[in-house]
């Protein structure tokens, strides 16, 4: 009887098995091909228009779909400029005010409806031209601009006069069909740097014209790669087959001792660029999501490994690194300085702790941040989030910068916790008489923690419990408003170069630019501000490292910012893939230079 | 003079609807403008000028009164061309459609499978009531209903798909390149919205099914000597199966919606729950209001529904009552 009427559950029970099983037994779908790569990236971009990649995400795709003139070395450390669609390195008049820049012949964007015929056209100095106009256009939206405002001459003028196209600019020319001459208003050395970002890739005026809003998922572009799938998941980018016949030269790519034999570099070297036919990436921004995928072996083969997972791949992390034997066996890690550094920073144009008109309460102000700075712990920080792999230095300079010296003179921001209680007794800060601090950051459970961790630094030097305040903001729009409009007087943040050159760091307190733009501190020193706008004109040398270390020591002097940790980034790739990975500032140009190891 | 009722019903009914989709509308961008985070700086970054953000509040029309700016957009939404997404410039319908094709792939299997097999389930622990068949499944329900949504993500990841478990099934790279391929990438995802659905709807089908049981019509038919199974089967569970499907309906929006949101951003599919999830975010009011519209319009359409099936099914429910009343 029964089994009669329970017919159905059994019926259903057994298509959920099946359902299961043919889910699981699929053979259908092919092994990954050899020449097929899938790497993961920690975040979508929004956008793919070359004017709005503002974050690494979005240049990361930007310069694989286009070209830029320049790019960095693929291994080169530190980073090294060299050319990618220039024919050579500029050449630079004795000022360092005119830039001639030659661009390779017989380069084609690729294919599209966009173009007549569907067939792409040579790309030529107009194209580079037009790019860089285009950003000091409104209707392209751009957030590049700013690499390039009061910088190059008549460019800034063509804007205020309506942006057109058919208008010549005195400073940015193209003298024949492969030349391009860029004169700027003052010298600015950092110039090539801003030529090999995203934001400088050269886009043909058929495809503006031709997709208008949909250029932030469809590339027109002349890169190694065309983009021929991108959603908010992922991207699959297929080599561009009338890519230039370019070979891999190890030599040239900064090829050196510091690169471990083991990840088999030497393998690429001849090679065709790009090497591999497709690479496929995935925006997976859950990091126990991407760590799962990796330690699949068909699925993610490149990442980089979440800071929460260290523990399961190490070993130890100091003084040496040593990998877990399992891990070793089957991966390659590589552990690189990131390009940012994470920093506190106070808010010079609030009266409770900054700049006061009362000169003697200015200078207790200045005793109350630097008293503060020395309460500080950042080397705990760094064990307990990251795993004691960041860095910690003092000043704002990196240590993975040429620039940076040890500081002899640490007595001004070392961890000193009795010497802050001091100086806030002997400075007549009181329990009563202390400001209330509101720190602000972005909303997450690690800020939540680093705030608590704050709090009992700061609670060891006797600051009230009730002054110490958490500020979060929803997003990170919603944070940077509240630094812009002087909301806050003390803040959590971090800073990711654009470029790597130690200008990119100091003018976050070069006093014109206060907030609302990058010196959210709103640090003013005349002094300061003197000196930097000497050393932004110089081009690298030891009189610019001299002013560079002076800069670094003002802003160490008055206390102005907490800093800093330099984290670390640790890469894994399975290892038959020939890899050396950098989401920074190498980022994209890394890809085409990416091997999968031939079947022995 | 009956007709004449019935017209001034639905129309009166399409007002009730037309107020409350403008209610809707206007609450969800007024949050939006207010609470949400300002798209001036979350476009322009970290390097804006004074000049830049002023110029990019008039492109956005941020320097007109708060009140225009929404007539102007829901005059776009009435012309039904809501017009393009602010984070990534593509223009709405076709990104909320393609969205919502792609969820509603991810997650109905698992809500619908889920469904059947609480109800099983709930079945045979009413057929068992009290033996230890109803206590495992019981404590299997209460157990589920203490795990969270995300852990279960994460301990299904483990188990079926990485190195550690049995590396069967893919966790990111969504695609549907015919059936096996999408039975591949959906089996996952199905199996854990089961899961996690599996406890509340297992209790509350039991519960009706008991509560049902107790009626004089089923103690007659066990003195007849009808088998227990066939008597649950054949007349319990189809008179229970108006409750069940009504619950299940009322929950369909919000078990969607909460589904497509944890899983999609676990898995990285790109579906209606990572994209309502970003443009949260980013505050992107030509893509929220539709969505939130939308299945405002749902939830009020699957009322209407319920009421005009139940009028069928059950006359005693009458002409004016709502199903609130039944429930």
């Amino acid at each position: 009887m029964m089994s009669v009427s329970a017919k159905p559950v059994f019926l259903l029970l057994t298509f959920l098995l099946v359902l299961t099983l043919c889910a699981c037994n699929d053979t259908s779908q092919p092994a990954i091909s050899k020449s097929v790569l899938t790497i993961a990236l920690d975040d979508a971009p929004i956008s793919i228009d070359p004017a709005r990649s503002s974050t690494l995400y979005s240049e990361f795709i930007v310069v694989n779909a286009y070209d830029t003139l320049f790019r960095y070395k693929y291994l080169a450390r530190p980073y090294e400029l060299t050319v990618n669609l220039a024919a050579s390195m500029p050449d630079i008049s004795d000022d360092g005010l005119v830039y001639t820049i030659k661009v390779k012949q017989g380069v084609y964007f690729i294919d599209d409806p966009a173009f007549q015929q569907h067939k792409g056209r040579e790309l030529t100095a107009d194209d580079v031209v037009y790019s860089i106009k285009r950003h000091f256009d409104p209707a392209s939206k751009s957030q590049g601009a700013w690499l390039w405002r009061g910088r190059i001459s008549g460019l800034d003028a063509w804007k205020m006069a309506g942006s057109d196209y058919g208008e010549k600019v005195a400073g940015l020319k193209a003298i024949d069909r492969y030349t391009v001459r860029i004169e700027l208003t003052n010298p600015y050395p950092q110039i090539l740097h801003t030529l090999a970002m995203g934001f400088a890739a050269i886009i043909p005026v058929e495809a503006v014209e031709y997709y208008g809003d949909r250029l932030s998922v469809h590339p027109v572009g002349s890169g190694p790669y065309r983009v021929i799938e991108f959603n908010s998941t992922g991207a699959v980018l297929q080599r561009n087959l009338g890519y230039r016949g370019e070979r891999v030269d190890l030599i040239k790519e900064g090829f050196g001792e510091h690169i471990p034999k083991a990840y088999g570099l030497n393998l690429i070297a001849g090679q065709r660029i790009p090497i591999l036919d497709q690479i496929e990436i995935r925006f997976v921004s859950e990091s126990q999501t991407r760590w799962t995928s990796f330690l699949k072996s068909n699925e993610i083969q490149l990442a980089s490994i979440p800071s929460q997972m260290f523990s399961q791949v190490l070993e130890q992390a100091s003084p040496n690194l040593i990998l877990r034997p399992s891990f070793a066996a089957s991966y390659q890690v590589l552990l690189t300085p990131a390009s940012s550094f994470l920093h506190y920073d106070f808010n010079m144009l609030n009266p409770e702790v900054g700049y006061h008109s009362d000169p003697e309460r200015n200078a207790k102000n200045k005793t109350l941040r630097c008293a503060i700075t020395r309460a500080v712990n950042l080397q705990e920080q760094n064990e307990k989030f990251y795993a004691g792999l960041a860095n910690v230095f003092t000043g704002v300079i990196l240590p993975s910068m040429a620039e940076f010296a040890e500081k002899s003179d640490a007595s001004h921001d070392s961890y000193e916790p009795q010497k802050s209680r001091q100086m806030l007794r002997e400075s007549g800060w009181t329990i009563e008489n202390l400001p209330v601090l509101d720190f602000g950051t972005t909303s997450s459970t690690q800020s939540r923690q680093t705030f608590e961790l704050f709090k009992s630094w700061l609670l060891d030097i006797g600051y009230p419990e009730e002054k110490i305040r958490l500020k979060m903001f929803p997003s990170v729009g919603a944070f940077y408003k509240a630094i812009s409009v002087s909301k806050l007087n003390f803040w959590f943040t971090g800073w990711t170069l654009d470029y790597p050159d130690a200008e990119n760091i100091l003018q976050l307190f070069y006093g014109p630019n206060e907030a609302p733009g990058t010196n959210s501190s709103n640090y003013h020193n005349e002094n300061y501000d003197k000196l930097f706008e000497a050393a932004k004109l110089l081009l690298p040398s030891s009189e610019r490292t001299r002013l560079y270390q002076k800069l670094d020591k003002l802003i160490r002097n008055d206390c102005v910012t907490i800093s800093g940790i330099s984290r670390s980034h640790l890469y894994a790739w399975h290892k038959d893939v020939v890899a050396f990975p950098d989401q920074d500032i190498v980022s994209g140009f890394t890809l085409r230079f990416y091997q999968i190891k031939p079947d022995d | 003079m009956a007709q004449f009722r019935q017209y001034k019903q639905m129309l009166r009914q399409a007002g009730s609807l037309f107020l409350l989709l403008l209610l809707v509308s206007f609450t969800t961008f007024m949050l939006v403008h207010y609470a949400g985070p300002d798209q001036v700086f979350e476009r322009l970054g970290k390097h804006s000028s004074h000049e830049e953000i002023a110029q990019l509040q008039v492109t956005l029309g941020q320097g007109d009164a708060v009140i225009w700016q929404y007539l102007s957009y829901m005059k776009q939404v009435i012309q039904l061309n809501p017009g393009v997404s602010d984070m990534t410039g593509q223009p709405v319908a076709s990104t909320l459609w393609r969205a919502f094709l792609t969820s509603l792939m991810v997650v109905l299997p698992g809500i619908l499978l889920g469904q059947i097999i609480a109800v099983c389930m709930a079945t045979v622990a009413v057929r068992y009531r009290g033996r230890p068949a109803d206590r495992v499944i019981s404590a299997v329900s209460m157990f589920v209903m203490s795990i969270s949504f995300v852990i279960t993500i994460i301990f299904f990841q483990m188990i079926f798909s990485s190195s550690d478990g049995f590396d069967l099934l893919p966790v990111t790279g969504w695609s549907t390149n015919g059936f096996a391929d999408y039975m591949k990438h959906v089996s996952l995802p199905t199996m854990i919205i089961i899961f996690i659905n599996m406890g509340y709807n297992q209790r509350f089908a039991r519960s009706i099914l008991e509560h049902e049981t107790c009626k004089p019509y089923v103690s007659y038919a066990r003195v007849y000597g009808v088998s227990e199974f066939s008597l649950l089967i054949r007349n319990v569970l189809p008179n229970c199966a108006l409750p069940i499907a009504i619950r299940f309906l009322y929950g369909l929006p919000g078990t969607f919606i909460a589904s497509s949101l944890l899983i999609e951003n676990y898995f990285s599919i790109p579906g209606l729950g990572k994209l309502v999830f970003e443009a949260i975010l980013f505050s992107d009011i030509p893509v929220l209001v539709p969505v939130i519209v939308l299945s405002a319009l749902f939830f009020v359409l699957v009322q209407r529904l319920l009421n005009s099936w139940l009028n069928r099914l059950d006359p005693s429910v009458g002409q004016a009552s709502s199903t609130s009343q039944v429930l």
